[in-house]
């Protein structure tokens, strides 16, 4: 991945799917998907009688990890993620990865995966830090 | 799934195209007060940050709020509908500066192309995708493109 660098693992991040951060997101985001609020839609669907979180949540899971592993005043400088399956209300899902340092920048395979281990969302990332006001003085 | 809807009936990927990619989102502003960065968070379960600062999750939702058109609008322009069952395909993000609630960003957007594919699961789909570009009175602070996989019936 990298040139010869230090090979780590992300530490891991876990959360409970649940529907009211899905219906605060829809609100959020002005998406009117009825998967994430309207069980009867993802029945219709054929999804079962679970809502469906929203893509971009399982991307903030990721993105959670991430920041806890590297503190708050991290930024994405390039990622790409790719949504491989579903994330059920009551799921409980994990979010980690893979990192290798360099100077100047972190490179990360990410990954979201369910209670099941069924990978949800990859994505390659790279991150930089911003220095913090009390860094700067 | 045989209650379901059907999908759409898939129309010419040409004519698609041909209407589509370079399409300019209308674009406009987008604005997040403090208040709903704090509700945010806690949907995301993200940290809530010093200074307004807006954690690496709101570029999806910065972008989406300052684009000028709604997914559902957007979904129409290519003849279809979240009554489909469209999901997400990819998301990239780029960010060169930190973004922060209660300041004003201006937000371009682009479509960027959309193809037809077909698979085991889905059977016919288009993939249609968007850049959008997050900007302050500074240079561009971030960079978010997205793609979302529209069940097609048939070609």
């Amino acid at each position: 991945m990298s040139d010869g660098t230090a090979l780590d693992h992300l530490g891991e991040w876990t959360t409970l799917v649940e529907a009211g951060p899905m219906q605060v997101f829809s609100l959020l985001t002005n998406d009117p998907n009825p998967i994430h609020w309207d069980r009867s839609e993802t029945q219709r669907l054929g999804y079962g009688d679970r809502l469906i979180n929203q893509g971009g949540l399982n991307v903030a899971y990721v993105l959670n990890a991430i920041q806890s592993q590297f503190g708050t005043n991290v930024m994405v400088s390039s990622a790409t993620f790719r949504f491989l399956a579903n994330a059920f209300e009551g799921d409980t899902v994990i979010a980690g990865g893979e990192m290798a340092s360099s100077e100047g920048a972190t490179s990360l395979m990410t990954w979201l995966r369910n209670q099941r281990g069924d990978s949800l969302v990859t994505g390659v990332v790279s991150v930089t830090t911003e220095p913090t006001a009390k860094e700067l003085i | 799934m045989s209650d379901a809807t059907p999908a759409a009936a898939a129309p010419s990927i040409d004519d698609l195209r041909a209407k589509l990619v370079g399409y300019d989102l209308p674009g406009g502003g987008a604005r997040f007060e403090p208040h709903e960065a704090w509700i945010g968070n806690d949907a995301m379960r993200a940290p809530h940050l010093p200074d307004n600062r807006l954690g690496p999750g709101w570029l999806l939702p910065l972008a989406l709020r300052g684009v000028g058109i709604t997914i559902a609008e957007l979904l129409a322009l290519a003849e279809s509908s979240v009554d489909d069952g469209v999901v997400f395909g990819e998301l990239t993000l780029g960010q060169a500066l930190p973004v922060y609630s209660g300041i004003d960003y201006s937000v371009t957007g682009k479509i960027t192309d959309i193809r037809r594919r077909s698979g085991a699961t889905l059977g016919i789909f288009d993939i249609l995708q968007f850049e959008m570009r997050v900007t302050s009175a500074e240079p561009v602070c971030a960079t978010v493109g997205c793609s979302f996989i529209l069940p097609r019936r048939s070609a």
